[in-house]
């Protein structure tokens, strides 16, 4: 246990320097940035679904979400760079709050559920009568509160602390008390498991990480559109990626996001018109023979990971 | 052996649809007490520890374990007040290991006196492994020292017997009779009637959702409607 | 594992270890369709290097190609002259073209504009096409200070008084495009007039400036109504467009939504005295596809070149000369507008190389202004304010006709 703790620890340690003196090495801020958001947002995929059990392909909902809360907390309310990030958060965890009843769904059923939740918000943000508060489909502006420097490790000190936390899950009894869940709702209660309130609990706590991202990826970028916050693609990348690298393991993500998002802008930048090809055999492969992801190639030959 | 009640069941009914399951259960276990749960198939009496453990809510009649009206409480209330059981088909958390499966039981009641939940059932040398990868007849000891990792004071057991060899039930049964020694009061549902010998003489015969005998073994192997019921008339 | 799923596994890594190596192969030609990528950018050996994004897939792709030819041509044309004197150096330094697909998307952008900064230090940064495009390079321009040459991003909000670093090339912002058409229709007496925009940016602003000229006038529109740019389907807005009988009928919208207006309107049958759309004038081509030449005959729009000849050329190839050597450098038998705006860019890139003491920004900036108003291209006169918004290369209202040889014409109206 002394020795998981430790190398729980490290990988922490080791995330956070990578992150810090990446732009020293490679000048593009902007593209580590968006690295460090997926990495987020895979894990807080990895906790809804790798976890405990719920797939959520509208996820970027809570994302865009915070993205406007924070919007509308600068140029509407006025406030700080950072309280907006935090009410961007806030406004994810109304967010999650009116749409938890979804949780009573599953499976699939909740996956499509999840989606027509998140493109429901984007419409309502996106349309044409909000526009005094969203800007409706003509964008946001927040160069008032540019500041790349600070939104850049605000985002480094988001992405710690949701690996700290998957780090805790992993190793805690909450921890398996999810995957319990997962596992077996029924048996989970007769354990004493209080089912509903831990996956409310959960369900509102990815919200708000979704919604702290998205609010400090809009005071990084300054300017969006709607479909920028509320693209799809975004869910799905985080969905991938913590696949690809494996779930409910803290390493799955990480290693899932650095790889496909590193290979995604290395052909995109060199040979983009292959892009489309590559990443679709790439991920119709993982499909078909490492459904449990990376980590799965060491875990089931009995190896731990953290 | 007390005479206390500890659990007193009044007039359940539970009905599925048009399908009543239950129809007016009554009867009372006491502390300390062993009591066998028996009848033919589809009589009501997984319905019937589905409804003690808070899985299904009743749709009429009245629960009280110590005292307390605990219809319809949620399950893992249940498991909190002291109600734990076995399921027929054993669920155990496969991805976690057999250790963690204990691990993540709430302990509200520690009830000491039999130990490590692993080393009661023998399944201590394997605390290790993936809980996917037992052998069934482990996996029902796994969901046995689950429910007893809780700490229980009164365990329903759902038929445990089907598919254990002969020397596996001598094995169970005597550890269902430490548990009495113990103070966990056992309401055991089962077909196999001697494995029921084994452990009880009071047995409790259910048919169509309603209870049609309660005594001993004996008197019920001669008694006349439970004749009927078992071979026809 | 079992045979068969062996033979998929290593068909699967061979497909995707050709497709990687065909993408690295192709990375390192340089064609006139691919993109050319350095990995340094040389700001003192004898090449000046000029970043953009294009878009060769996705919403935007059917605009942002033409007019990445039009800057290849004009780089292509320079270096066949031995390249661009550049005053800094005295020296004549080739162009070097350096450039991204975006796939249309803003966030691939962001990433991709600030690769063209950081990592291959890019002398002169030029964005994409279109508003949505380059929006997102406005802030990243400014924050690098490095100055953004806009080619047809015309939202009036990138261009604020504390930014210099932006110039807008090739059009004027979307703001003061109607003003010939409200001229228009205020002078020939049309009282009743339905408009329908979709809801972004560059349409939005032209309502806007559209609707108050009118009322100014006091003529208000019979019909104002905002959709979804993603509208396909224009039959109900159609009919509900004929139940307020417009003398005039202004679509303002993106070409697939023109192209779906004209559509919906072809197929219930409805008769409009007079419609206007934006795009016919600058992508003729792409509306003979669906229309035939009768069916945009009559049609309102605002021409562009080539259907404009501006003679007072002063600087970069008149109209004729332009379609003639493009059409050779690019294999095509027309040109567009497109075309042109890329071409206008690198005219106002070379003049302020040729113009400017330094290479740096601000002083590229400076140069820029120096020749506001003095520029004439086959794009008209290139003009900006303080804040590098476009005043000049303005456009007329103009409508389609058939000639004597039964082929489309336009007649520009004063």
């Amino acid at each position: 246990m002394r020795k998981r703790m430790l190398a729980n620890v490290l990988i922490i340690l080791l995330l956070f320097l990578l992150f810090a003196v990446g732009p020293s090495i490679y000048q593009n801020q902007s593209l580590i940035f968006q690295m460090m958001v997926f990495m987020a947002l895979a894990q807080g995929v990895n906790i809804l679904y790798g976890f405990t059990g719920y797939l959520p392909f509208g996820y970027v909902g809570f994302f865009g979400i915070g993205a406007y809360g924070a919007a509308i907390a600068v140029n509407l309310l006025h406030v700080p760079a950072l309280v907006a990030v935090i009410l961007g958060g806030f406004s994810a965890l109304l967010a999650g709050l009116v749409l938890s009843p979804l949780l009573r769904l599953s499976g699939a059923y909740f996956s499509i559920g999840s989606l027509a939740a998140s493109e429901i918000l984007y419409n309502v943000v996106s349309n044409d009568s909000l526009q005094p508060i969203t800007g409706g489909p003509y964008g946001v502006n927040l160069a008032g509160i540019f500041d790349e420097q600070t939104s850049y490790v605000v985002m480094l000190l988001l992405l710690v602390l949701a690996t700290a936390f998957v780090t805790y899950l992993r190793s805690s009894r909450f921890g398996m008390s999810l995957i319990a869940i997962r596992e077996d709702p029924v048996s989970a209660e007769m354990a004493g498991i209080h089912v509903v309130r831990t996956r409310v609990f959960v369900w509102l706590a990815t919200a708000v990480l979704a919604g702290l991202v998205g609010a400090t990826y809009a005071w990084h970028i300054s300017v969006f559109y709607p479909n920028t916050v509320f693209d799809l693609s975004v869910s799905i990348f985080a969905i991938v990626f913590t696949l690809f690298g494996g779930g409910t393991t803290v390493l799955g993500p990480v290693v899932g996001t650095i790889l496909l998002y590193g290979l995604y802008n290395a052909i995109g930048i060199s040979s983009p018109q292959y892009f489309q090809l590559i990443y679709g055999v790439l991920i119709m492969a993982l499909v078909l023979f490492l459904p449990n992801g990376l980590m799965s190639l060491l875990t089931r030959r009995g190896i731990y990971v953290p | 052996m007390s005479r206390e009640p500890l659990l007193e069941v009044t007039n359940l009914v539970k009905t599925f649809g048009g399908f009543r399951a239950l129809d007016g259960v009554t009867f009372t276990l006491h502390k300390g007490e062993i009591m066998g749960l028996v009848g033919p198939n589809g009589s009501g009496k997984t319905t019937c520890i589905n409804v003690i453990s808070g899985l299904y809510k009743p749709d009429s009649g009245n629960l009280r374990f110590l005292g307390k009206t605990i219809a319809g409480q949620a399950p893992h209330k249940m498991a909190r007040l002291g109600i734990n059981r076995t399921f027929q088909v054993p669920k155990p958390f496969r991805e976690l290991t057999v250790a963690e499966n204990i691990l993540v039981v709430h302990a509200t009641n520690k009830h000491t006196e039999i130990g490590d939940p692993l080393e009661f059932v023998g399944l201590k040398n394997v605390a290790h492994r993936k809980a996917g990868s037992l052998t069934s007849g482990q996996q029902k000891l796994l969901d046995l020292a689950r429910a007893l990792a809780s700490g229980p004071s009164l365990l329903l057991i759902d038929e445990l017997a089907a598919g254990l060899s002969p020397s596996e039930l001598d094995d169970v049964a005597e550890k269902l009779l430490t548990l009495a020694t113990r103070g966990i009061s056992l309401l055991v549902v089962e077909h196999l009637l001697g494995f029921v010998n084994q452990l009880t003489q009071r047995v409790i015969v259910m048919n169509a959702g309603k209870e049609i005998f309660e005594g001993d073994l004996a008197s019920a192997a001669k008694d006349e409607r439970v004749v009927e019921v078992y071979l026809g008339r | 594992m079992s045979n068969w799923k062996r033979i998929l596994v290593t068909a699967a890594s061979a497909t995707t270890a050709l497709a990687v190596l065909a993408g690295c192969g192709t990375n390192s030609a340089t064609s006139t369709s691919q993109s050319t990528t350095s990995t340094t950018g040389a700001s003192s050996g004898n090449v000046i290097t000029v970043g953009t994004l294009y878009a060769s897939t996705g919403a935007f792709a059917t605009s942002s190609m033409p007019e990445y030819q039009g800057l290849q041509f004009w780089a292509h044309e320079v270096n066949a002259k031995g390249g661009v004197l550049v005053k800094a150096t005295g020296k004549k330094e080739k162009i070097q073209l350096v450039s991204y697909n975006d796939q249309s998307s803003a966030s691939t952008a962001i990433n991709l504009y600030n690769q063209l900064i950081t990592q291959n230090h890019v002398n002169v940064l030029v964005s994409d096409f279109g508003s949505v495009l380059t929006s997102v390079a406005v802030p990243i321009a400014q924050e690098n200070k490095m100055v953004l040459f806009d080619q047809t991003g015309t939202g009036a909000s990138f261009f604020t008084p504390n930014n210099p670093y932006i110039v807008l090339t090739s059009l004027p912002t979307s703001q003061i495009w109607p003003n010939s058409l409200a001229n228009y229709i205020i002078q020939s007496g049309i009282k009743k007039v339905g408009i329908l925009y979709c809801e972004n940016d560059f349409d939005q602003s032209q309502e806007a400036t559209l609707v108050q000229k009118l009322q100014a006038a006091g003529i208000t529109p019979v019909y104002n109504t905002g959709v979804p740019t993603s509208t396909s389907n224009y039959s109900v807005l159609v009919h509900n467009l004929a139940a307020t009988n417009p003398q005039m009928v202004v679509e303002l919208g993106y070409p697939n939504n023109d192209i779906a207006f004209l559509q919906a309107v072809q197929s219930t049958g409805v008769k409009f005295n007079k419609t206007f759309m934006i795009f016919p004038g600058q992508l003729p081509t792409m509306f003979e596809k669906d229309f035939s030449k009768q069916q945009l005959s009559g049609l309102y729009t605002y021409p562009t070149p080539p259907y404009i000849n501006y003679t007072n050329v002063n600087y970069g190839l008149p109209l004729p000369q332009f379609e003639q050597k493009f059409e050779q450098f690019s294999g095509k038998n027309h040109i567009n507008f497109l075309n042109v705006a890329g071409y206008t860019t690198g005219l106002v890139i070379q003049k302020a190389l040729e113009t400017s003491p330094s290479l740096s920004q601000s002083a590229l900036r400076q140069a820029v202004s120096s020749f506001s108003g003095q520029m004439n291209t086959l794009d008209g006169t290139f003009q900006i304010n303080s804040e590098g918004a476009q005043t000049g290369e303005t456009l007329p209202v103009g409508q389609f006709t058939l000639n004597s040889s039964g082929n489309l014409a336009m007649n520009i109206l004063k």
